[in-house]
């Protein structure tokens, strides 16, 4: 899933890892061996943003990003799967995605 | 003073609300723009509650999410003492935002918190005596119509009784004088 991004380049960047997990939290593909615990809570984390925007009128939650001191997590859900990035505080986020994904 | 810490987050060119829960979820401070239906708010609170306590028991602890939804971005973040959720436009400036919630969440101190708390309290009362009191449903015997007693001449009410006294017409009973006393001697 991750085969034509320029991984190399994008850690230089900020990127730490990527990972993409079923609805269950099985691994479809991984950056590394390290962003399993991540990957096993994409799945809840985009249906509570889902039920937090929902009674509102909301549509589907499209990212949650969550930023911590040091990192930033970004959760994308797709089409019943889920696609969890990890970077760094510092890294250009919306860069990172757009090479990621496309 | 809540509502001047909360105006630097409103005038921020598209924020179109904002509103401040305590760690219990229980909601303080309500700015937030007139489709959040006020319904669903206590449900907001928890499921808010809910994606930081399992977040920071299953992942890492984080204090600040953006939930990015097509129509709205919903910034969270949480402080020492409280959650604040701001809703946004797709287009602000998140920077600036990050920046003028920084000064929410380092004013809103235990003091202003109590002051919050205070004013839901009192609110929550005026509600209770503001509701009108529930219908009470006639009994039967209220329904049918009482017996006409024969005319006689009623007795005149003995002035010096203390068991009643009228007022405005009615009769109201009179309550003896509650006993006080402050350091063994009543007053």
């Amino acid at each position: 899933m991750f085969e034509n991004a320029n991984l190399t380049e994008l850690k230089e960047r900020g990127l730490v890892g990527a990972i993409a997990c079923t609805s269950t939290g099985s691994v479809i593909d991984a950056t590394n061996d390290e962003l399993d615990v991540f990957g096993s809570i994409l799945s809840y984390i985009s249906q509570v943003a889902d039920m937090i925007g929902e009674p509102f009128g909301m549509d589907s939650i499209e990212e949650v990003h969550l930023i911590s001191s040091n990192a930033t997590a970004i959760c994308i859900p797709q089409e019943g799967d889920c696609l969890g990035v990890l970077c760094s505080s510092r890294a250009n986020i919306d860069e990172i995605l757009n090479e990621l994904l496309d | 003073m809540i509502e001047k810490i909360i105006k630097n987050v409103l005038e921020l060119p598209g924020v179109d609300g904002a509103c401040i829960l305590d760690k219990k979820g229980n909601l303080l401070h309500n700015a937030l723009p007139d489709f959040f239906l006020e319904d669903f708010l206590e449900d907001l609170s928890r499921r808010v509650t809910t994606l930081y306590e399992a977040v920071d028991e299953n992942y890492m602890p984080c204090d600040d999410y953006i939930l990015k939804f097509p129509q709205k971005y919903i910034q969270l973040r949480r402080s020492r003492h409280i959650y604040l959720l701001v809703a946004v436009e797709p287009t602000t400036n998140l920077v600036s935002l990050r920046m003028v919630t920084n000064l929410v969440l380092k004013h809103i101190t235990p003091k202003i918190l109590g002051e919050l708390r205070a004013q839901l309290k009192a609110s929550a009362n005026e509600a209770a005596v503001a509701a009108p009191p529930p219908p009470v449903a006639p009994t039967p015997a209220e329904l049918s119509p009482p017996p006409v007693p024969p005319v006689e001449a009623s007795p005149e009410p003995d002035p010096t009784s203390t068991h009643t006294t009228t007022v405005n017409g009615r009769k109201r009973p009179v309550r003896p004088r509650p006993t006080r006393s402050f350091r063994g001697s009543t007053y």
